[in-house]
């Protein structure tokens, strides 16, 4: 084995490797193997096809390719051994040439240079939102509007009324549709889009049993092509009347809602607890945003492209399952929305660089501020994990202890990180109210 | 007669790689000739002194075809010893 470094400036080194007979012959025997359970020839039974026969028929250069899935790992490993490398995340492997030696160029991701900022100096600048009467009241109008009714009213249609109507358009002559007792919502202005505007408007005032001509002109995004900007003929008969009825704001409505309400005013106090601490967690996730920005901005990183490139994939296989997931078609999203596959990669490239920086950022800041797990915890945490989880048990126990570690670290790391960027907060001088 | 109207074509299946160990070839041979035949058309094609050779009749098998019965070809195979420290290549599939 023959193995040629040749080390680029950000921390990748490309490995040319040439591989002898030797080495090979282990893992073409196991090719041989394969393929003659595989495959079907004439004159022997699967699996017994000796490999004089297969070198023959099928030619050595074939041989060697089959064998490259279990002999690349292994050469590359070994020559990364060889040469004393420290490297993390999978090679990326490309052959070069298959005859008359074998010859594989590997690309080996370096551990990550990181020059992390002294973050002693950083400001940040980030209040919390304030809650008031006016955000407390917002929340209860919207649990109000989900359990509206309608109620049936005897008097001319005003805006916000729900109408059972039937009506007719006719355009050049011709009826283009007709309804009979459709439900329709009057409702007007800026907030809302008609799909035929000023529709609304002409129903204002109509009582029950009036029957009402009009003409209006078709807009010009019109769904059906035609009847753009042309002027059609409308004729409405209004059937009900219905008004929209809030339930009321008292003790009764608030009991309506569960969850061991009594009256108005501890429904408020809720409210008001639950919003303080959406905006505690929230303000706590913006100065961690920003502390991990400006460590960020300032840090130096020197990290390998093809770690980039892994990351990058990563995402794009994210948004590929997610896409999946809503039964579309990959492809056919692609074709949508006029995307490639690379040019995809190339978008998410940004945001996997970032992904990578953050990490290395939040395993620097817990090697230098010397985070530990504590064993006790760990043990309690596999203690209540078995507890809820002694039925099925096909998960290893080393691998659920390595989870629970992992995951007891990040949680203190991100502590930490609060912690430190909260002792960095400032008060600015212009509050930004919300 | 013509050594390459004899030997038909080498047989390539599991028994006959293992008898090549021993040196021992198999060829499906035409089917009306003797071993002397065989002996004189393996030496003329292949460059080497044959031992022995010995020979057997292969039935052709009937196959239905529709309502009538078919008979495949009768053939005649041989399996022919080198003397030690003779080989041949053979390189077709069958």
């Amino acid at each position: 084995m023959k193995i040629s470094t040749e080390k680029t400036d950000q921390q990748q080194i490309n490995l040319t490797i040439e591989v002898n007979d030797e080495d090979m012959e282990s893992h073409i025997q196991i090719a041989c193997n394969r393929m003659s359970k595989k495959m079907n020839f004439p004159g022997f039974r699967k699996g017994k096809v000796p490999r004089s026969v297969l070198e023959n028929s099928l030619g050595k250069q074939r041989l060697v390719q089959e064998s490259l899935d279990t002999l690349i790992p292994e050469v590359v490993f070994k020559a990364v051994d060889k040469e004393k490398i420290e490297i993390v995340a999978t090679p990326v492997v490309s052959v070069e040439s298959l005859d008359p030696k074998l010859k594989i160029l590997a690309k080996v991701a370096l551990v990550p240079i990181v020059n992390l900022s002294s973050y002693e100096k950083f400001k940040i600048v980030q209040s919390k939102n304030k809650i008031g009467v006016k955000e407390i009241n917002n929340v209860i109008d919207q649990v109000r509007e989900s359990q509206l009714t309608w109620i049936p009213v005897e008097r001319s249609v005003k805006r916000g009324d729900s109408l059972i109507i039937d009506f007719e358009i006719n355009s050049d002559e011709k009826t283009i549709t007709s309804q009979n007792k459709m439900e329709f919502i009057v409702d007007y202005g800026k907030d809302h889009v008609e799909s035929i505007p000023g529709f609304s408007e002409k129903l204002i005032k109509m009582n029950i049993g009036d029957e009402k001509k009009f003409n209006l002109k078709f807009p010009e995004n019109f769904p059906d092509e035609k009847l753009r900007n042309k002027s059609g003929e409308f004729k409405v008969l209004v059937h009900e009347i219905k008004e929209k009825a809030l339930p009321e704001l008292n003790d009764d409505f608030a009991k309506s809602l569960g969850e061991g309400l009594e009256s108005v005013k501890e429904l408020k106090e809720k409210v008001r607890e639950n919003l303080k601490l959406n905006a505690e967690n929230e303000w706590n996730n913006r100065i961690i945003e920003d502390f991990i920005n400006q460590v960020m901005d300032d840090s130096k990183f020197v990290v390998a492209p093809i770690l980039v490139d892994q990351e990058s994939e990563n995402i794009v296989k994210r948004q590929k399952e997610y896409i999946e997931s809503r039964k579309l078609d990959f492809d056919e999203y692609l074709k949508n929305s006029e995307k490639t596959y690379e040019g995809l990669l190339e978008e998410s490239r940004e945001v996997a660089e970032k992904n990578i920086f953050r990490s290395l950022i939040i395993n620097e800041i817990s090697i230098k501020e010397n985070i530990k797990v504590e064993e006790k915890e760990v043990i309690e945490e596999i203690k209540r994990w078995e507890e809820n989880n002694n039925k099925n048990n096909n998960i290893s126990k080393d691998q659920v202890e390595q989870n629970i570690r992992q995951s007891i670290k990040d949680r203190l790391i991100m502590d930490k990180i609060l912690k430190l960027a909260k002792d960095r907060v400032v008060k600015s001088k212009d509050k930004q109210k919300k | 007669m013509d050594p390459y109207s004899i030997i038909i074509n080498p047989v390539v299946t599991e028994k006959s790689t293992l008898l090549q160990e021993k040196g021992k070839y198999t060829f499906d041979v035409y089917k009306s000739s003797s071993k002397t035949d065989i002996i004189r058309a393996v030496e003329n094609v292949f460059d080497v002194k044959v031992d022995s050779v010995n020979t057997f009749n292969i039935k052709g098998k009937t196959r239905r075809v529709g309502r009538n019965l078919a008979k495949r070809p009768d053939k005649k195979r041989a399996i022919v010893t080198l003397k030690s420290g003779e080989s041949i290549q053979l390189f077709e599939g069958t």
